[in-house]
């Protein structure tokens, strides 16, 4: 699943440790994310999604194995 | 200020000297002595860890959180996952290595260990099924 996260956190002026401190995640998750090696939970995507005032689905990009 | 949870941990220090007086100083047959130095092992432990986590989280605001990380946890089970699976390889490889050298005894309990392990397995989705 790709995602928006780094372009979005830049554009807040933010690095990873300080949008890390503000979703209450680790620095290493938040790197994860924006590499795309890792898929949030639910839950934290709606964080993400919620913390930049947007929905999960301007955030999270997720596209079918088959396409 | 201390918090009534830390309190409760050090409280657990003085059951540990109060334990402690009793093994030493109770006449006790030595089966209560054993029982009572497993339940001095078993508080001490529980208040050492529980007092050094409050410790880390006052020391460290990013210790929590490092914690409670939805990909360190994953991480963690994921981990355990793996370790599972090789704890089973090594017992099997126990296993046969007590056959060929001919310990009865020690193939039997590697043995039991090595089938029990689905077993285990099965009773401990079955637990978590039902709280998911």
């Amino acid at each position: 699943m790709k995602n928006r996260l780094e372009e979005l956190r830049r554009a807040r002026g933010l690095n990873q440790e300080e949008l890390a401190r503000a979703l209450r995640v680790s620095r290493q998750t938040i790197g994860s994310l924006e590499n795309g090696r890792y898929n949030p939970s639910i839950t934290l995507a709606f964080r993400i999604a919620r913390y930049f005032g947007l929905s999960i689905e301007e955030v999270f990009i997720y596209e079918d194995e088959q396409d | 200020m201390k918090t009534n949870r830390t309190r409760l941990w050090y409280l657990g220090y003085a059951a540990c000297a109060v334990l402690l007086l009793l093994i030493a100083f109770a006449d006790f047959p030595r089966s209560v002595d054993i029982g009572l130095a497993c339940a001095f092992g078993a508080v001490f432990g529980v208040s050492y860890v529980e007092l050094w986590y409050d410790k880390q989280v006052k020391k460290d605001e990013n210790f929590e959180i490092e914690l409670e990380d939805e990909r360190n946890v994953q991480i963690k089970y994921r981990a355990g996952y793996l370790a599972s699976g090789i704890d089973m390889a090594l017992f099997g490889l126990a296993t046969v290595v007590f056959i060929i050298m001919g310990y009865a005894l020690p193939a039997i309990v590697t043995g039991v260990m090595l089938a029990a392990q689905p077993v285990i397995l099965i009773v401990a989705s079955n637990v978590i099924e039902k709280k998911i």
